[in-house]
């Protein structure tokens, strides 16, 4: 079976990408596709905890992180230095992903058949 | 003396915006918000901030931890700054 990895690159909002790969992950996993997310660079901002969608006429999608190990997507992983960057602590933060730095994202791509950056 | 707000709504600062002087100001708006997560370029200190609140909650930005120097606002008060300031750049 193929191994998708799923980019995560956008902030939240900016435009309609960072739903789309939320959107992407879950459909691969509903038909038991084996799925890694890897949040970086802006990406890493829709990792902010309580956020809410509503007051600027959009989809809270974001939400849906806390509910990804129900869908079977446990591995998820966010660039150390861009957590770093945006002076992100893990306590403001939705869910937990796996710090990870830069010599360890060219190990995760190496590990992956597909790779989608959105 | 001609004073203008500078808009902003991605993180990215133009070199013009932090050059600019004292009475004129930033506006954050949009994925700007997100710059108030990191302590300001310095050169942003002498200028006057503004944030729009809307759009930090909306992005689970955490509204406690923000600067006194940042005033934060909401779409009436935009209106009346677009009014305050001689003219409006949108960058």
């Amino acid at each position: 079976m193929k191994k998708y990895l799923i980019i995560l690159q956008q902030a939240p909002f900016a435009n309609s990408q960072s739903l789309e790969a939320v959107e992407l992950a879950l459909a691969l996993a509903a038909f038991a596709q084996p799925v890694t997310l890897l949040f970086m660079a802006e990406g890493v901002l829709q990792l902010l905890a309580n956020q809410d969608a509503e007051l600027i006429a959009q989809r809270s999608f974001t939400k849906a992180f806390t509910g990804l190990e129900l869908f079977d997507i446990s591995a998820v992983y966010a660039d150390q230095d861009a957590l770093q960057h945006y002076k992100l602590a893990s306590t403001q933060l939705s869910i937990n992903p796996a710090p990870i730095s830069s010599a360890q994202i060219a190990e995760l791509l190496a590990k992956h058949d597909i790779i989608l950056s959105l | 003396m001609n004073t203008n707000l500078h808009i902003l709504t991605n993180v990215l600062i133009p070199d013009v915006v932090l050059a600019s002087n004292t009475g004129n100001a930033v506006l954050l708006l949009r994925e700007a918000v997100h710059l108030l997560l990191q302590p300001l370029p310095v050169e942003l200190t002498r200028l006057k901030i503004y944030a729009l609140e809307e759009d930090l909650v909306a992005r689970g930005l955490p509204i406690t931890m923000i600067s006194d120097q940042v005033e934060l606002i909401d779409y009436a008060r935009f209106v009346e700054l677009t009014i305050e300031y001689n003219t409006s750049t949108s960058w």
